[in-house]
């Protein structure tokens, strides 16, 4: 890594701040950036902060291209449990962002001509000008699982038992967590102009220390 | 495998800027 940067906050609400002013510096300067958002608990506070800047008159989200990071294979977007919905009801509306600013990933079982012109639309634009990452407690990046192949294009995997015990909280109700998901792969993300990589809670602190904060 | 965990990628990306709350850094802090 060219550029590590380690930032410690004291709780949730000041990282979730601290990273809401990382990503308007990066718009005030960028205003058309693409961002690869990801869905889950943890990034949830900082687009929480983006949309009261917003509300503000302090953030514009209006020019941004988002790509969506990651999604289950057979889940209708219409679905309350589908990460592209989520995205949608937490991100994409409450900022604003056009529809035509937004890249879906293909649906589970798309041929993969279909995700190979995901890679390529993105490859094409230029890349990721920031990635917003969570991490996964087995050391994930998006649906990226283990064993990883840092140059894995965008795909459709098998979830780890692991992957599949987390998010089960989602899901309620006994309701089986689906098994297969679509990802943005590794060479995309690693291949952002800039990762943000959001990590809160001592569950997360093993794969942290073992993982993302040594050069 | 170590290794073979995506996060160990990040290593190859090119800026990476890490944003923890203290539950899960853990260590106690200094300064």
């Amino acid at each position: 890594v060219s550029r590590l940067s380690v930032f410690v906050l004291d709780d949730y609400e000041a990282m979730s701040r601290a990273a809401a002013d990382l990503v308007c510096d990066l718009v005030r300067e960028v205003p058309s950036a693409s961002m690869v958002l990801a869905t889950g608990e943890t990034p949830m506070g900082l687009y929480r902060e983006l949309v009261h800047r917003r509300a503000a008159g302090a953030f514009d989200a209006s020019s941004l291209r988002t790509y969506q990071l990651d999604e289950y294979a057979g889940v209708a977007p219409s679905d309350p449990r589908s990460l592209f919905g989520w995205m949608t009801r937490s991100v994409l509306e409450p900022l604003g962002i056009p529809p035509e600013h937004v890249v879906r990933l293909p649906g589970g079982g798309a041929p993969d001509g279909a995700l190979f012109a995901y890679d390529r639309e993105l490859e094409e634009r230029g890349g990721f000008d920031l990635a917003v990452l969570g991490i996964g407690e087995n050391g994930h990046l998006g649906f990226n699982e283990p064993p990883s192949d840092a140059g894995s294009a965008t795909s459709e995997v098998e979830l780890s038992p692991e992957t599949l015990r987390a998010n089960k909280r989602y899901w309620g109700d006994g309701a089986p967590v689906p098994n297969r998901a679509i990802t943005t792969g590794m060479k995309s993300l690693l291949a952002s102009r800039r990762i943000l990589l959001l990590a809160s809670g001592s569950r997360k602190r093993e794969i942290v220390a073992a993982r993302c904060t040594a050069p | 495998v170590t290794a073979e965990l995506p996060a160990s990628h990040l290593q190859r990306a090119e800026d990476v800027t890490v944003m923890l709350d203290r539950d899960a850094w853990g260590a106690e802090l200094s300064g």
